[in-house]
């Protein structure tokens, strides 16, 4: 019996909608729709999806050049589910629907194959979450040649 | 895949790049670890994505996506560029690259079992059976094992022109055994220390190192350990087992022959080498018995570090190292061959992921079998120590100065193996221990040991690499130091 399920989003993606690098992040509403098109795969007591997004960039110098210059995007899902007490996760970057259903199915296989964890508390349900404003456009929009410079 | 990849460096093109290549990956992941009588780690992972390489304005620019449409890997492919430029603001010279043919292949590594065949449930029975075996000893206090299973399936295009699909299988299993009791933990590893053995095979590999009926023998040396003999303190003989060898050669030729760190490009983790250019063709580094190769080839084994094109599309080649005793060789790039006059890269580009940089890693660095039988050598030995199963590795930052503890020794007296050490440890210089070396055993007694956990650059890649090494005869070496009261 399905009793609680939860889609949480890492903060870092609420201020997806205003980043603006060369390769745009997903909207808070976009990764949302990932999650749910993961529960409808879940069989699991409790579904958890998390989704990060993060863009990164790097300049290394050595030998007075730089010699290292690097830029990632990069999309994480991660699916735990709860079977019978016992829980476990898989992840994927994926978000074709054979992909999401696979994660989702990988959970739960791999949660049966864990310990029953006894008084395992049940996930939290639907929270409101408060709002973090930490995210700094003048940083974001750092070009390569900012950072070289 | 190849979509992908060449619509990347075409756009990298258009945006002005002069040398581009692309690599998409597919990597599946699953990791299964147990640890007295339980399961603790249980994950799978997949991950997909293409990373974009360019050299624009004269210098290098990177950038990687996991989103794989035609407007978000034109953006990407774009972003290289824009950061190659940017790069170029500090430069002293264009880079410069040996030249390389262009390639189109396929290439599998051989196996026999697909590991994501086989079900999770068979594999969890085998760590929990060996776990069992192990805490059926009295004194086994912690048993552990672990399994992982990584399928990389990568497609390669550059401006050269080629185009090279690889798949690789990895598999890799291990179990520890600890002993706590009083103030001192023992501990023994079966086939080898952090992680056990890894290779490019399938499951067939687990299958061959029989967990379980190695198991109980693992528990009881764990246990024996803490009523057997403390490491003395002295200057003396050591036989090294061929994991330990590994290890060693990883720390103090592996590292120190990567030629990025040699040219103050690279720092992270193992610092930099005392191996300057001036010394290539004229250090001894070793006894004239001494033969190591860096072989990415299938032909050397099926090691971690075994592929058939590096991650700037170079093909496998096997170097010589070390020849007969005299450094011959580094570990190179396109970039840093061409830097120190070289022609050609010998293949060392490897990147972890889609969205890591390649960078110079070790392939299979291996020293070559010797002669002796390992009777032979046990027989001929008066006075020595036989260390196996690494515990602790420490070396400087020019990969010179260093100390190793091993799981385990044994007194050999009068060509004998006699009592069971405990706490062994030696140190010594690179180059003088190379050079005490004076006996090795021959290929009956050759593993190619795969170290599945070295970790180098920023951001930080983890790597497998491959160290082929049988056991090996070591004078004059300063023996317990590490553990001298």
């Amino acid at each position: 019996m399905k009793r609680t399920r939860k889609a949480s989003l890492s903060p870092r993606l609420r201020s997806a909608e205003v980043n603006a690098p060369s390769t745009p992040l997903l909207t808070a509403s976009e990764l949302k729709a990932i999650a749910e098109r993961i529960m409808k795969f879940s069989e699991a007591d409790e579904t958890e999806v998390e989704i990060d997004i993060t863009t990164d960039a790097l300049t290394r110098f050595a030998n007075n050049i730089i010699h290292q210059n690097v830029a990632e995007r990069m999309l994480h899902i991660s699916v735990r589910a709860v079977m019978d007490g016992r829980t476990a996760r898989a992840t994927t970057n994926k978000t074709d629907e054979e992909s999401l259903r696979r994660v989702m199915a990988a959970a739960e296989k791999l949660a049966l194959h864990q310990p029953e964890i006894p008084g395992l508390l049940p996930m939290l349900g639907a929270q409101k979450v408060p709002t973090v404003r930490r995210f700094f456009a003048e940083t974001a929009e750092a070009s390569p040649q900012d950072r070289a410079r | 895949m190849q979509d992908w990849a060449t619509r990347a460096i075409e756009t990298a093109k258009r945006r002005g790049a002069s040398y581009a290549d692309a690599r998409v990956m597919d990597i599946r992941q699953r990791d299964i670890s147990t640890k007295n009588g339980e399961v603790g780690t249980l994950v799978e992972s997949e991950s997909l994505g293409i990373g974009i390489r360019v050299i624009a304005s004269g210098a290098w620019g990177f950038a990687s996506t996991d989103r794989l449409t035609h407007e978000s890997i034109d953006s990407c492919a774009a972003e290289a560029v824009a950061i190659a430029k940017a790069s170029a603001l500090a430069k002293h010279a264009d880079v410069a690259l040996a030249p390389e043919n262009a390639y189109v292949d396929t290439w599998q590594n051989p196996f026999v079992k697909d590991p994501f065949r086989i079900p999770v449930e068979r594999q969890i029975e085998v760590l929990l059976a060996a776990d069992k075996e192990m805490r059926r000893v009295k004194g086994v206090t912690l048993a552990e094992g672990s399994m992982t299973f990584r399928k990389i399936d990568q497609l390669f295009v550059s401006t050269v022109g080629s185009v090279i699909h690889q798949v690789k299988m990895q598999s890799g299993t291990g179990i520890v055994a600890t002993s706590f009791a009083g103030s001192e933990i023992q501990k023994r590893s079966y086939p080898n220390s952090f992680g056990g053995q890894h290779a490019l095979e399938g499951y067939e590999l687990i299958e061959a190192l029989d967990l379980v009926g190695n198991a109980g023998r693992t528990g009881e040396e764990a246990v024996a350990l803490h009523s057997a003999a403390q490491c003395p303190e002295k200057t003396g003989t050591i036989i090294l087992g061929g994991s330990q060898l590994g290890l060693q050669i990883h720390e103090s030729i592996g590292h120190p022959i990567e030629l990025d760190r040699v040219l103050g490009q690279e720092a992270n983790f193992a610092g930099m080498s005392f191996l300057t250019v001036d010394k290539l063709r004229k250090l001894k580094y070793g006894s004239e018995i001494v033969n190591v190769v860096a072989d990415a080839r299938l032909a050397h084994g099926p090691g971690l570090g075994t592929f058939a094109y590096d991650d700037e599309g170079v093909p496998a080649q096997c170097t010589p190292i070390i020849t007969n005793g005299l450094f011959t060789g580094y570990l190179s790039n396109r970039e840093t061959a061409s830097a120190i006059g070289e022609d050609r890269s010998n293949g060392t580009m490897r990147t972890e992921s889609w969205n890591r940089l390649p960078i110079i890693r070790m392939t299979n660095v291996s020293i070559n079998p010797g002669t002796w039988k390992y009777d032979d050598l046990i027989a001929d030995t008066d006075d020595a120590i036989l260390m196996d199963t690494n515990r602790s590795w420490s070396i400087d930052d020019r990969r010179y100065h260093f100390q190793f503890s091993t799981e385990i020794g044994w007194e050999i007296k009068g060509g004998k193996k006699g009592r069971m050490i405990k706490n062994p440890s030696y140190s010594g210089i690179t180059t003088e221990f190379w050079n005490s070396c004076e006996a090795i055993c021959s290929r009956a007694d050759w593993t190619l040991w795969g170290t599945p956990n070295c970790g180098k650059g920023q951001p930080m890649q983890t790597m497998g690499t491959g160290h082929g090494a049988s056991p090996a005869r070591f004078r004059n070496i300063k023996i317990g130091v590490a553990f001298a009261k």
